[in-house]
């Protein structure tokens, strides 16, 4: 049987994964390494549903790589299909509402999960115009008049 | 519901994100299309600023999202409006045809860059000639140049003084000057990695370099057109070489005492001055056929520790204790046969080789062999022989893998006796491991 490692969420939910999971996170790794994941590992900027989403997604490349791995040999179609079926899983795990994904994002810069990082800062304003930006973070414009012309000017490319 | 969000509306409604760090914020958009990246200065001081001090910047014109944003624009607006002091990348990649891309490009820089990546993608582009030498040249560490570049570097006045590591994909060279000149313009490069086309007909890559360390050349595509490729190589201070090319002659000139590994796929044949670049040797990672082990084995350097012999065909067990004779300090070797389909006809014009067996016992199997392993072994008596001697006689082994291959794969049968035979044997290490994984393909 694997070693099993315990997480600690915000609220002081406990979740208990393999140890192979908790080392897709770097910051875990280093702990692991040092010998003080011992009575759990509180991680008290992570709440539970972020949590949950957070090993959901390690557990998943876990077994992708572990699949990639008993593959090795026949390098062909069929790998090249399983990438499209993690990517397509990608896709579908970001799936979320903002707030929930800007805590996946914190989390994962926090436990330090360099591909989920990427997904969710990807996902972050994807598609959307400098308007929807605006709102759905709610960043407040602090130009004055002539400030913006002079930035609408240096930018015009970008605003056609 | 209703009063729930409104409970919460304080909390949603700050501004989270522009109070992020500056690193999320410059990987946050340095992952979205370019124009879009730019367009988020119109947000607010602290956006502008971020958008201004991207370390990073990449323009994909392939990117839909670019509209009617253009190369040249992007050079002329926001790459010299940038104003991050060091851009680290810069990545550009192009599939329009521009008439001078270095002219448009480099003096648009203003950050302190070091490390560009052109990629061109389709059609036609004039000669990329680099007239000026230009104040980013000079902090520049990495160049890669990928696709359909022309290269004009014949007179150019450009120095890359810094340059450590240049790779060059695809690069038509135009003539041998020019790639001559590109190499001298790096004094202080260690890196190359030349991934070159075939069918050039006739065409001499000079390289001579006293700084490089590494080197790496492969080929791509176009196997039935003529090539005649020589590469005259001269890097006194090399440490590794990668070589996969099928076609192309290497001749070595000078002497290489630092090259420590090299992993090559070429006709040994086609290697002038081979005993220059076996001297020294640490690792070696070769393919080879059975006639040119004994060859190998000559040359071979003394030192050599790791051996990765990839051999198309059978190799008699007489070639290889000489090999092993000859590698004294060798700790590590990994055998694999296989098929060719030039192997048959190869194998039965070959004269069979005339060497003895050792009278003694190599000195690598009695102090330090460790690892032993066999891939495609095929449990003939002649490869049966192979592994009772090594097992017999070597003392410090630790692991000995053999990954049995049968060409049926109904001999599961055949495929069990195997290794029940392989385990049967004595073993003169008492700690050795011996794995027989089944089905390594």
């Amino acid at each position: 049987m694997s070693k099993k490692i315990i997480f600690e969420s915000s609220e002081g939910e406990s979740f208990e994964v393999d140890e192979a999971v908790a080392l897709e996170c770097q910051t875990i790794k280093n702990m692991i390494e040092d010998d003080c994941t011992d009575g759990g590992i509180p991680l008290a900027n992570v709440n539970s549903a972020t949590l949950t989403k957070v090993i959901d997604y390690c557990k998943k490349h876990v077994e992708a790589a572990a699949a990639a791995e008993a593959n090795a040999g026949d390098k062909d179609i069929y790998g090249a299909n399983k990438d499209i079926e993690l990517k397509t899983w990608d896709e579908e795990f970001v799936k979320v509402d903002q707030p929930l994904l800007f805590d996946l994002m914190l989390a994962a810069n926090f436990l330090i999960i360099p591909g989920l990082l990427d997904l969710t800062c990807k996902t972050m304003m994807r598609g959307k115009t400098v308007l929807q930006i605006r709102e759905i973070f709610h960043i407040k414009k602090d130009y004055t008049d002539a400030e913006e012309a002079e930035v609408r000017k240096e930018n015009a490319w970008a605003f056609e | 519901m209703k009063a729930e969000e409104l409970g919460n509306e304080e909390v949603t409604c700050s501004d989270r994100i522009s109070d992020l760090p500056d690193d999320l914020l410059f990987r946050i958009l340095s992952l979205i299309p370019v124009r879009m990246a730019m367009s988020t200065s119109l947000l607010s001081k602290r956006w502008n600023y971020v958008r201004k001090m991207m370390p990073t910047l990449m323009y994909d014109e392939s990117c839909p999202y670019n509209g009617s944003l253009g190369f040249d624009q992007f050079c002329v607006m926001s790459l010299s409006l940038h104003e991050a002091p060091v851009l680290k990348t810069l990545y550009i990649k192009l599939t329009n045809q521009y008439d001078s891309i270095d002219t448009l490009l480099f003096p648009n820089i203003r950050s302190t860059l070091l490390k560009i990546k052109i990629t061109l993608s389709s059609g036609y582009h004039s000669p990329t000639r680099f007239p000026n030498n230009l104040n980013v040249f000079k902090t520049l560490l990495v160049l890669k140049l990928h696709g359909n570049f022309v290269l004009s570097f014949v007179d150019s006045p450009v120095c890359f003084p810094s340059l450590k590591r240049l790779q060059l994909t695809c690069v038509n060279f135009r003539c041998e000057k020019s790639f001559k000149g590109i190499l001298s313009a790096c004094p202080a490069l260690e890196d190359l990695i030349l991934h070159r086309l075939c069918g050039l007909g006739r065409f001499l890559f000079s390289i001579s370099s006293p700084s490089l360390q590494r080197l790496s050349i492969t080929t791509l595509g176009a196997y039935y057109y003529y090539d005649a490729t020589i590469h005259k190589i001269s890097a006194p201070s090399l440490e590794y070489l990668k070589i996969f090319d099928d076609r192309g002659c290497y001749n070595f000139v000078g002497d290489m005492p630092k090259l420590v590994e090299a992993d090559v796929k070429v006709h040994l044949s086609k290697i002038k001055k081979l005993r220059k670049f076996l001297s020294s040797l640490e690792r070696l990672s070769i393919r080879l056929y059975p006639a040119i082990v004994l060859i190998l084995a000559d040359k071979i350097s003394q030192r050599l520790l790791h051996l990765d012999l990839c051999i198309y065909g059978k190799v008699p067990r007489n070639v290889l204790l000489h090999l092993l004779k000859h590698s004294p300090k060798l700790q590590v070797l990994k055998l694999q046969e296989i098929d060719h389909y030039l192997t048959i006809e190869r194998t039965t014009s070959d004269p069979p080789p005339s060497v003895c067996n050792p009278s003694s016992v190599p000195e690598c199997l009695s102090f330090h062999l460790r690892t032993f392993q066999w891939i495609c072994y095929g449990g003939t008596l002649e490869e049966k022989e192979i592994v009772r001697y090594i097992l017999r006689n070597a003392r410090c082994l630790k692991t000995a893998a053999i990954y049995a291959y049968s060409r049926d794969r109904r001999c599961r049968r055949k495929e069990r006796l195997m290794m029940k035979e392989l385990k049967s044997m004595p073993k003169a290490s008492t700690s050795c491991k011996l794995v027989t994984p089944r089905h390594y393909y």
